[in-house]
């Protein structure tokens, strides 16, 4: 297993947390990664908004880069796989218009074939490290954890871009919680949307679908969220405050990242998971499986 | 034989909806209409739906069917049955229930009407108009719209804010839009660019996802959102996404901070402060300026390149 | 009671024609309309609309198609009002916004279709009807125009010789209200869901035929039911004729282009009358796959063009039948599909009730005789639903209005309570699925003296059950169960006519195909059936039919 890791801006920015906790894992892991350093922003749909075509060639700009390692792309964002994948489709559907793009390559010395696949680290986990292999690999006792799953509206929409997930019943983020020992939930607003992209335009009813989500999370039972998108990460834990405002209720659910759950199960330190930068407190998630530890350890009677 | 469930309700007499329950036989190619056709004719004749074509063209019988809004006529209910072990039909969702499955589509209309949804053409030609082929295209991701309201009873943005106009106004509003022979582009484009408008889409896709006629709202909006930035039209979400652009190209990854800055402005940085304050306490303050990529040089390249292509006409 | 110059009864595309030219003329118009319009049956409409706009076309030909299309039964003059209009038609409905399909360098593309010897129909799509309908909703909502949406008209009311009202049934809460008027234009299109194979829409239940006939209107030519010959085999979910003008070629289980034999020339794309009697002779010699059906072939077209052309039909196939058409032949039967006949009008939509106009499927002027060509349904919405609505505006204007009218408000009303109280009765859709039964067994597309007879007989018997339904649902609201017992009324009434003119006509022409009367018979049968409803008799009468330039001539392709 070996991949181009397209780290994306945000996991490595506000919230690099992502990024650091995604190469920790990697590694336990044997997923072999080259960082493409040099690629740019997949657009987060922002860009497409100024410029659609420009956001395709600075992305397959970046395909391009993926291909001359002979590595498909790793994505550990949910809006960072749509982008790509919307674009890599659109190359890969015209001959036209990938004609026109590599004239455009052509000059900075690239070209783009259209062989490269764009994975999130979701499926890989599932399809290519495989749940047997990640049970196997489970050292801590997670089944305290009831974790809601939050997949970000981009990667099980739409059905006929992305090829993996049933979208109306995504099931690849709960047998990856099942699988790490923690306890799924089931709830509607896994498949919903965290508010992100309309934060800074109509933050009323972002924070209304925000709080939404988490509040039928925790109805169900959830004790944390784990999510496989910095962007909702950042609406769900950086604007839970704003969330609870605009909700009147008190959310104060921790939300991961989705490696470092991944991590934690594995027996990587919540330090070295970097857990302690979220806004709202993973204390709890620490607690809960530390309380799990020390059970385990039998007590010495002398 | 499966127990299919199906939504009943009359608002002027129940307090709340029930749902009843019938066994009947679900052969595989019996549409979700088939067996609501087979309940009401046969079972219980009060219970109400709309439906008229039956072949996915007029748009009456669209429904919720297992969570998901679609038109029962085109609808295979033995998929659903296998893969989830039951079958539910309710109303559309973010629509007012009048009956059972019959769901007010006075908002639905009422936000469509908003949109001034007729050509508004100048000085017509004498025989038809001359649009080639391409041009006339781009109207394909809009045009065959049927006004089921399956991509409204989906849309996240609207189940938050009732007043957002919704996909299906907004496809039609880009329908005219993308059509040469509408002059009003720039007076739409202003106006959609309002609160409510096009900038209040929050992407999640369900729209793009359910339309049963693969009308592609979400894209339309899109293709008017960058054509409004084109024409210069501002708004709080061309400010922001130019903002992001303008980050990208300068050294090739996102600048959060400045991005927030300059669509925000002080104001609305002020506005910020509380989620601010914590953010920095936690360390999780991003980078104020970002080290460009080593290849911003192609970048910018690139970005020249686009500018003359699209100088020259090239079309979307 | 509500009050308007002119009612436009149906919002599909001919009454959102006539209700706009109506009110351009300066009435205050409204529509009243059972289903919302865009939900009328014309967005079913697919392949396209005729005219003669292309270079080196005439409106002579096209009418001259027309007329032999017809088996010479269309009234001459009407065809040549329909065709001269056409190319206006097309280029009104381009500059309103209609999204036709264009070639590179943006004019306006035509494509053949059946029996007419030039290509002249302009699509957009394969979704044509729906275009249009969008276009001409639009205007709707642009100008304004009054909607009263969900109301099923019942009874047209006529006082001292004249249109005064109409009574209509609100679908949202079971209230009757009178709507009075000084002119009507009654648009509601198809009427064939008395048989059991339809391509029309559930609620395609002829009503404002049956109102028509009920109210003192002659119904012409009934006997004349088109049957498509491209259902999708099952559904009976039309597969438009653009599939076979895009070259989709019609092959039996043997795989022979058994067309060859039927129609040497023109082939796959011979008028629907003939393709049809072709595709049931087929079946009927045992040459057709187990179940009825023949094997519409696109395959060879290429998924990419039958995804570009024909969209619509990639869609049907798919989605109700479980073929791709790019990979696997789609399987197809005849269907009914259209009603030539229908409320006998002059060619300005006036029929012989003063005030009561009538255009699109729902009126008969007669355009298109004994067999309908493909395009010209949506063309004649348009083109005779503007003159209807002109006309109807110009006879409201300087009217006075005919007061009263509160007799028919409440025998309506006594009616409704009735099928609302009857208990322990037949249920409607048993006695609407005997009817659907019976005509499609015995009035279908070949004919013959017993059948018809048995037919007639087997309508009657179906009336008498009829009085006897029960409803089985008290609600007022949303009572569709109520709905579907007045449309069966109104197809049980429109049923006699058909039964009977076919019965009455003993010649084969067009669509009316008899295997005891074979040939046809100008000598005796060039005219049209007028079919008058008294009390619960139907009489026919009969009408010449206007010959202009174009001798009746043996009809060939």
């Amino acid at each position: 297993m070996k991949y181009a890791y397209f780290p994306g801006c945000v996991g490595q920015d506000s919230c690099s947390e992502l990024d650091t906790s995604t190469k920790l894992i990697a590694e336990e892991l044997g997923i072999e990664i080259v960082e493409l350093e040099d690629a740019t922003c997949c657009g987060a749909g922002f860009m497409q908004d100024v410029d659609y075509d420009l956001s395709r060639v600075l992305n397959a700009r970046t395909f391009a880069m993926a291909e001359k390692l002979g590595l498909d792309i790793l994505t550990v964002c949910s809006t960072c796989q749509f982008n790509m994948d919307r674009a890599n489709r659109e190359l890969k559907d015209d001959p036209e218009r990938l004609a026109e793009v590599n004239r455009m390559l052509a000059e900075i010395g690239l070209r783009y074939n259209g062989t490269v696949e764009i994975k999130h680290i979701l499926w890989v986990l599932v399809n290519e490290v495989g749940l047997g292999n990640l049970r196997r690999r489970v050292k801590v006792d997670l089944s305290e954890l009831n974790v809601a799953s939050f997949y970000g509206c981009q990667l099980i929409r739409p059905g006929y871009l992305h090829g993996y997930d049933d979208p109306d019943r995504p099931e690849y983020f709960e047998k990856l919680i099942d699988a790490l020992g923690a306890r799924p939930v089931d709830y509607e607003g896994r498949k919903k949307c965290c508010g992100f992209p309309i934060t800074f335009v109509n933050e009323d009813a972002s924070m209304r679908m925000n709080a939404k989500n988490m509040i039928e999370a925790q109805e169900h039972g959830a004790n944390v969220m784990a999510t496989s998108c910095p962007l909702c990460h950042i609406n769900l834990d950086m604007y839970q405050g704003r969330a609870e405002k605009a909700s009147g209720r008190r959310i104060e659910l921790p939300i991961l990242h989705l490696p470092q759950l991944v991590g934690l199960a594995i027996g990587i330190s919540p330090e070295r998971l970097r857990m302690k930068r979220h806004l709202v407190s993973t204390k709890p998630v620490v607690e809960r499986v530390k309380r799990k530890e020390e059970a385990a350890i039998p007590v010495r009677t002398t | 034989m499966t127990a299919i469930k199906v939504y009943r309700f009359d608002p002027d007499v129940d307090t709340e909806p029930h749902y009843d329950e019938w066994d009947l036989p679900v052969e595989p190619g019996r549409t979700v209409l088939d067996l609501l056709h087979e309940i009401h004719y046969f079972r219980d004749p009060t219970l109400s739906f709309r439906r008229s074509c039956r072949s996915a063209i007029c748009g009456s019988c669209a429904m919720s069917m297992n969570g998901r809004t679609g038109l029962s006529c085109n609808t295979q209910a033995k998929p659903l049955l296998d893969r989830d072990g039951y079958l539910v039909v309710e109303p559309m969702k973010n629509l007012p229930v009048l009956k059972d499955l019959v769901s007010d589509m006075e908002p639905f209309w009422k936000a469509v009407y908003d949109v001034e949804p007729y050509l508004q053409p100048g000085k017509a030609p004498k025989g038809p108009y001359i649009v080639p082929k391409k041009r006339m295209d781009l109207l394909k991701i809009a045009q065959d719209c049927i006004m089921c309201g399956s991509c409204l009873s989906e849309c996240t943005s609207r189940e938050a804010n009732p007043d957002y106009l919704g996909p299906a106004a907004l496809a039609k509003a880009y329908r005219f839009v993308a059509d040469d022979r509408d002059e009003a582009s720039l007076d739409r484009l202003r106006q959609y660019s309002e609160a409510n408008g096009i900038w209040d889409c929050d992407t999640c896709l369900y729209c793009n996802e359910v339309c049963p006629v693969h009308v592609k709202p979400m894209d339309a909006i899109m293709a008017m959102r960058e054509r409004s930035i084109e024409a210069g039209i501002v708004s709080q979400g061309a400010k922001h996404a130019i903002a992001f652009y303008e980050t990208v190209l300068r050294s090739g990854k996102l600048n959060e901070f400045a991005t927030a800055n300059k669509s925000l402005g002080l104001a609305g940085m002020a506005s910020q402060a509380s989620v601010a304050a914590r953010v920095i306490l936690r360390g999780k303050t991003p980078e104020l300026r970002k080290k460009k990529i080593k290849g911003i040089a192609d970048v910018q390249t690139l970005v020249e390149l686009n500018e003359r292509r699209k100088r020259k006409g090239a079309g979307r | 009671m509500q009050r308007h110059d002119v009612l436009i009864v149906g919002g599909g595309l001919a009454g959102a024609h006539a209700a706009r030219t109506a009110h351009l003329a300066g009435a205050d118009v409204a529509i009243v309309s059972k289903l919302s319009p865009l939900r009328s049956h014309s967005v079913a409409a697919a392949g396209g609309i005729n005219a003669a706009l292309a270079e080196g076309d005439t409106w002579e030909g096209h009418a001259f198609d027309t007329i032999k299309g017809s088996d010479y039964l269309a009234d001459q003059d009407s065809v040549e009002i329909l065709t001269r209009a056409a190319p206006d038609a097309i280029v009104e409905m381009d500059h309103l916004g209609t999204p036709f399909s264009r070639d590179e360098q943006g004019k306006l593309f035509n494509r053949p279709f059946g029996g007419m010897r030039q290509a002249r129909a302009y699509f957009a799509g394969d979704r044509t009807g729906l275009a249009l309908m969008q276009t001409a909703w639009e205007q709707l909502v642009k100008e304004g125009i009054t909607l009263y949406e969900e109301w099923a008209a019942t009874s047209l009311i006529v006082e001292e010789g004249r249109f005064s009202g109409l009574v209509a049934y609100r679908v949202s809460n079971g209230a009757l209200d009178e709507f009075q008027a000084r002119a009507c234009v009654i648009c509601t299109g198809p009427g064939g869901q008395m048989y059991e194979k339809t391509t029309n829409a559930v609620t395609c239940t002829g009503d404002g035929l049956a109102m028509a006939l009920r109210a003192g209107c002659a119904l012409k030519d009934m006997e004349f039911v088109q049957f498509h010959p491209t259902s999708l085999h099952g559904p009976n979910i039309l597969i438009t004729e653009a599939a076979r003008g895009e070259g989709g070629i019609m092959r039996n289980a043997k795989g022979e282009r058994f067309m060859e034999k039927y129609s040497p020339k023109m082939l796959d794309l011979a008028p629907r009358d003939i393709v049809s009697r072709a595709i049931t002779t087929e079946v009927l010699e045992g040459r057709a796959f187990p179940g009825g059906y023949v094997h519409l072939d696109l395959t060879h077209l290429g998924k990419d063009r039958i995804r570009e052309r024909l969209p619509e039909v990639y869609q049907f196939s798919t989605e109700f039948a479980d073929v791709d058409p790019g990979e696997k032949p789609i399987p197809i039967e005849p269907a009914q599909h259209y009603i030539m006949g229908g409320i006998a009008t002059d060619n300005d939509g006036a029929t012989n009730v003063p005030g009561v106009y009538a255009a699109g499927e729902c009126a008969c002027v007669s355009l298109h005789g004994a067999n309908r060509l493909g395009g010209n349904a949506l063309l004649e919405c348009i083109v005779f639903g503007e003159r209807a609505g002109q006309a109807a505006a110009a006879f409201a204007r300087g009217k006075g209005q005919v007061a009263g009218g509160t007799t028919v408000l409440a025998a309506e009303d006594r009616r409704v309570d009735e099928l609302m109280k009857a208990e322990g009765g037949e249920s409607v859709e048993r006695v609407r699925q005997d009817l659907k039964r019976v005509m499609w067994e015995n009035v279908g597309v070949f004919r013959n003296e017993a059948d018809m007879a048995s037919a007639v007989e087997a309508v009657r018997a179906l009336k008498r059950r009829y009085s006897n339904v029960s409803v089985g649902a008290r609600e007022k609201k949303f009572n569709y169960a109520l709905l579907e017992a007045m449309e069966l009324r109104n197809l049980l009434d429109l049923s006699a006519p058909i039964a009977l003119g076919a019965l009455m006509r003993r010649e084969s022409r067009g669509a009316h195909a008899r295997t005891d009367h074979t040939a046809r018979d100008d000598a005796n049968w060039l005219k049209h059936t007028l079919a008058w409803q008294y009390g619960d008799r139907i009489e026919v009468t009969f009408e010449p039919v206007r010959i202009t330039r174009w001798e009746p001539k043996e009809r060939t392709y």
